[in-house]
This record gives C-alpha cells, structure tokens and sequence, in this order.
C-alpha cells in the first residue's frame, strides 16, 4: 500500500547550516510513528516542511498521491495534514468550546456567515471533541484559565476537530507533569485506535516513544539515522553512538 | 461583578428612549453634541473590529472616513438625494478600504500600522491637492441636507433635528448589524486570528482573507460615519482625513475597551464629552485631554468596561 505521505529529498537551510539535509521519509496510514533524535536534529524543521509551516528549498512531498510541496498550511489541513506545536499554541482570550468551535465551523466552511449567532454552531461535535480528550467541563473558561496539560488537551482537541488523517503532534507532553504525561500517552493511544488518523510523535523523551510508537525514526545532523520498530531502534548500534551513554 | 443581563436590556431601552425625544430636551446643539457621538460610535466600532476583534492597529482609518464624507458631499451637491449620498459615500469607503487592504493585510503588527498610516495621508495629499474635485484646503461647502425619498414618500430632513433622526436610525441599525457580526462565525473567525494567526492557519483558515473582510468592513463604517456628517455639517475640510482625526476612533476604542463590544460606544461619549467640557475652560485642551485620556488608559486597564470584563473572570 502507499504511504499515506511521503517526503523526498527533502532540504532546508538557514544561512547555510542544513536543517534538513535531503530527508526521504515514508509515513504509512494507521501506525503511531515516532520522530526522535538529539537536540537540533531538524525534528521539528521537518515537521515544518511536512505541514507546511516552511517551505522546502528543494525536494518535494505527497500526500494521499498528491503533490503538496508548495501547498500553503491553511489548504494542507483541508486536505487532512494538522499539527499541534511544541510550544502550546490555542486561542487564548476565547472560552475553551470557542476553540474547539472555530476548527469545526472552519472544515464546514461556515466561516462566511456575518449574521446568525454562532453560539449553537457545531455543538455536538464540539461536545464530542471535548469528551474525546476530557475537556468538556471547562467548555465554559477562557483558554488563557486553564493549566498547561489543560491546554495541551485542548490543543489537541482543536487539532482532531479539523478531522486530520494525518496529525504530527510536536513534543505533546513538554511541560506536563509526570501524571499528565502518563494521561496524555494514554490518550494518544486510544485516539489512534479509536480514530482513522494517524499520529506522528516529535520527542526527545525516547521512553515515551517505545513506550507509544509503532515505528520509530531517528534524526540526526539534519538526516534519518535510522527507522525501524522500537526494538530494531534499541538494538541499532549507530543510534546508540549517537544517543552516547544514554539507556536506548 | 458583570453587568446583568436584565439591567443591561433596560439600560439599553432607556437609553434608547432617551435619544428618541432627545430634540425636546437637549436643544439644538445638544442634539450636535448626540451626533458627533454617534457618528464617532460608528467609526469607532468599525476600527474595533480591526483591533479588538482582528488584532490590527490601523492609524489610516480617517482616510476611509474622508472618502465617505467627501463622495457623499460631491454626490449631493450634484444630485439632492440623501440615500445616494451617503450609499455612495459608503461603497467608494469600501472599495479604497478594499485596495488598500488587499496591500496592508501582507503585514501585521507595527508594519500594517505604518503602512495604514501612510496610506491615510496618501488620501490626505490627495485631498488637500486635488483642487479642482476637493476644493483643496477649501473643502467642499453648502452640502444640501436633501430630502430622503423613499417610494411614495419624501421626508424633509433640512433641520437640523429632522436630520438627526436620520442619523439616530442608521446608526442603531448599523451597531444592531455589527452586533450581529462580531457574534457570527465570522466575528468568531476573526477573534481566532487575532489571538493566534498561526494557529489559525492550522485550522485551515486563510487569514489574509479574513483580516482584509474585517479591514472592508471597518472602512465602510468609517465611510458611514463620514457620509453622515456631511450634510450634518455642510462643510467638508481636509482636517477629516488627516492622521490626527485617525487618533480619534483609537483613543475612543482604548477608553471604552477593545474587548467589550460597547466598549467604542462608551469611549466615544467619554471622548466627546470630556473634549466638550475641557475646550471651553481652556485654550489648552489637548494638554488636558491627553492627560485625562492617559489616566484613564492607565487606570482602567482594557477600557472602563474592561472593568467589568476583568472581574467576570473568576467566576
């Protein structure tokens, strides 16, 4: 079967130190893939150049067959690529049920409508949305009130709205607390079985990623170091170099 | 402790009242004062959908206002008909906000400001030199206050209270409509670009798209706004479309409060009336109204009805 995106030589450069240096990466649908390597890696680089938040200097990328290297982030989420940031990212002045409400509003491309109420809009997929990650009961504060792991649900909330096929998730447990990170694995997983979306995890945390992931990519410097499933990573001798006196 | 929602209603009402037989008991420059507050509200409301709603800082916002105030003026000193007067004050606002927007919505933050800047003060040269359409630092004079036609109906509105409620019903019409706008899916949208563009974009919004609607937007009610002081003045200058008078729906906006729908409104009565008062104790007014108008900034952080916002929050 086909990856459901695939990347191809993919480079980008910020005043001459490669970022990314001619990724290929083959992401197929229905698995939880891990992206993992070192600091300055080009993890999140990629994922940038994957969702569109950069472009590419050259290479190209698929999606679902189709040529998206040049597609803008906005028309990339139409056609089902989201993403959460590694810095938490929603919108802060309006009430939780708002933010999960802007993501439904917008796939149904009722954004135009000047002059009935939105309070009502997409209710029960909004409801929905925020069961799915616990949410519901806040729907009422300000997203600037919540704590942080409040907030990474909630950004995840915002993202699985759009109803991605594909969602690259950022470090989603950056900044958490140890219960919250556990809660927020647990979530991951039963999202990815519950859901026909499929999850890529950017860490650095490695025991997460075994812990989560089906298949695991390595980065380092810029390029892949390797792939493979978690054992096959652990077992890898060129990432244990790279990962030098760390437990793989 | 927010306002609840009953009182509001009955403020709302009362108020309303108030306005509607204003000419019995505020005399005739009572009722001046009324509209200058009315039409500042809707120039303000206007440019708050660019800031409080969008996140953008225009400062050109008086050019929109002088092409409404003087296509209305020309238009009725060719043709006495109010309501194509100030329709056509109103759509050439919409369409220089339209150009200009599509050219300043590719930048953001001080960038959009400067350039909205400019762009103002491009219309205002535009203005003070083009003489022969303007009348240059002139202006235009003896703007007819024409009748209103409607079908099988003429009303005579060249009193001044006649005029002013025209004036009254366009502008509870026009803030209902806003209202209704900034409560939509697309208020909704544009509250979601303000607070993160970059997110929003990950939402699948084209925010260009979205900042330059609000920006069309805005500059149609700096065009009503301008429309309708033309035949309330008779007079148009270039002073209108100078930078100065952008300041005026900024500083009203900042005292009322950018996140409260009213808060325009409540601003430019404060704005108005503080101005009325210190102008006629003293030549230095605008020392005066500078300090009051810091004060209040400063005191009533995110507008006087930022008050009432900001203690809602633990609830």
């Amino acid at each position: 079967m086909a990856p459901l995106l695939s990347a191809r030589g993919l480079v980008k450069t910020f005043s001459g130190m490669a970022a990314t240096d001619h990724v290929d990466l083959d992401i197929p649908a229905n698995r939880i893939r891990g992206i993992i390597g070192p600091n300055g890696a080009g993890k999140t680089t990629l994922v940038h150049l994957l969702t569109g938040h950069l472009l590419p200097d050259t290479g190209s990328i698929t999606f679902d067959g189709q040529d998206i290297t040049q597609l803008p982030s906005h028309e990339r989420v139409v056609r089902g690529l989201c993403r959460t940031f590694q810095v938490v990212d929603v919108f802060e002045r309006l009430t939780v049920f708002q933010n999960v409400q802007i993501a439904c509003i917008t796939r149904q491309r009722r954004n135009l409508r000047f002059l009935t109420p939105s309070a009502r809009e997409a209710r029960e997929e909004v409801e929905r949305a925020l069961n799915e990650v616990g949410m519901w009961e806040f729907r009422h504060r300000r997203a600037e009130q919540l704590s942080h792991g409040q907030q990474r649900r909630l950004d995840l909330a915002v993202t699985l709205a759009t109803e991605p096929r594909l969602c690259f998730l950022d470090e989603p447990t950056s900044g958490v607390s140890p219960r919250e990170r556990d809660q927020m694995l647990e979530l991951i997983r039963s999202l990815a079985a519950a859901r026909r979306t499929t999850f890529v995890i950017i860490e650095h945390d490695m025991q997460l990623v075994f812990q989560l992931c089906d298949e695991v990519t390595v980065m380092h410097r810029g390029a892949v170091l390797a792939e493979g499933t978690p054992k096959e990573i652990q077992a890898n001798e060129a990432v244990r170099e790279v990962y030098l006196g760390e437990e793989v | 402790m927010a306002i609840p929602h009953n009182l509001l209603r009955g403020g709302v009402i009362l108020l309303l009242l108030a306005l509607a037989v204003a000419p019995f008991w505020a005399g005739n420059f009572g009722i001046y004062l009324i509209m200058q507050v009315m039409l500042l509200s809707l120039f303000a409301l206007g440019f708050n959908l660019l800031l409080g709603y969008t996140g953008l800082l225009s400062f050109g916002q008086a050019g929109f206002f002088a092409v409404g105030a003087y296509v209305a003026a020309l238009i009725l000193l060719e043709v006495p008909s109010l309501l194509l007067g100030i329709v056509g004050g109103v759509l050439a606002a919409g369409l220089v906000a339209l150009i200009l927007g599509y050219l300043s919505v590719r930048l953001t933050e001080i960038y959009f400001t400067m350039l909205t800047l400019s762009f103002g003060m491009m219309i205002f040269s535009i203005v003070t030199r083009w003489r022969a359409v303007t009348g240059g630092d002139d202006g235009l004079t003896g703007v007819p206050r024409a009748s209103l036609e409607l079908p099988f109906l003429s009303i005579d509105l060249s009193a001044l209270s006649s005029y002013y409620y025209f004036v009254l019903v366009v502008t509870i019409l026009a803030v209902w409509l806003m209202h209704r706008i900034v409560n939509s899916p697309f208020g909704l949208t544009l509250q979601a670009v303000r607070d993160s563009a970059v997110r929003a974009g990950f939402v699948g919004l084209p925010i260009r798209r979205y900042r330059l609607w609000s920006f069309v937007i805005a500059g149609l009610y700096a065009g009503l706004a301008g429309a309708l002081l033309a035949p309330m003045e008779r007079t148009i200058t270039p002073i209108y479309s100078h930078w100065i008078y952008s300041s005026e729906p900024v500083l009203a906006s900042l005292i009322g409060g950018i996140y409260a729908f009213a808060g325009p409104i409540v601003g430019s009565v404060l704005f108005i009336g503080i101005k009325e008062v210190v102008v006629r104790s003293t030549e230095y007014w605008m020392l005066v109204m500078g300090i009051i108008v810091i004060a209040l900034v400063l005191g009533f952080r995110g507008g006087v009805l930022g008050r009432f916002q900001a203690q809602q929050k633990g609830d």
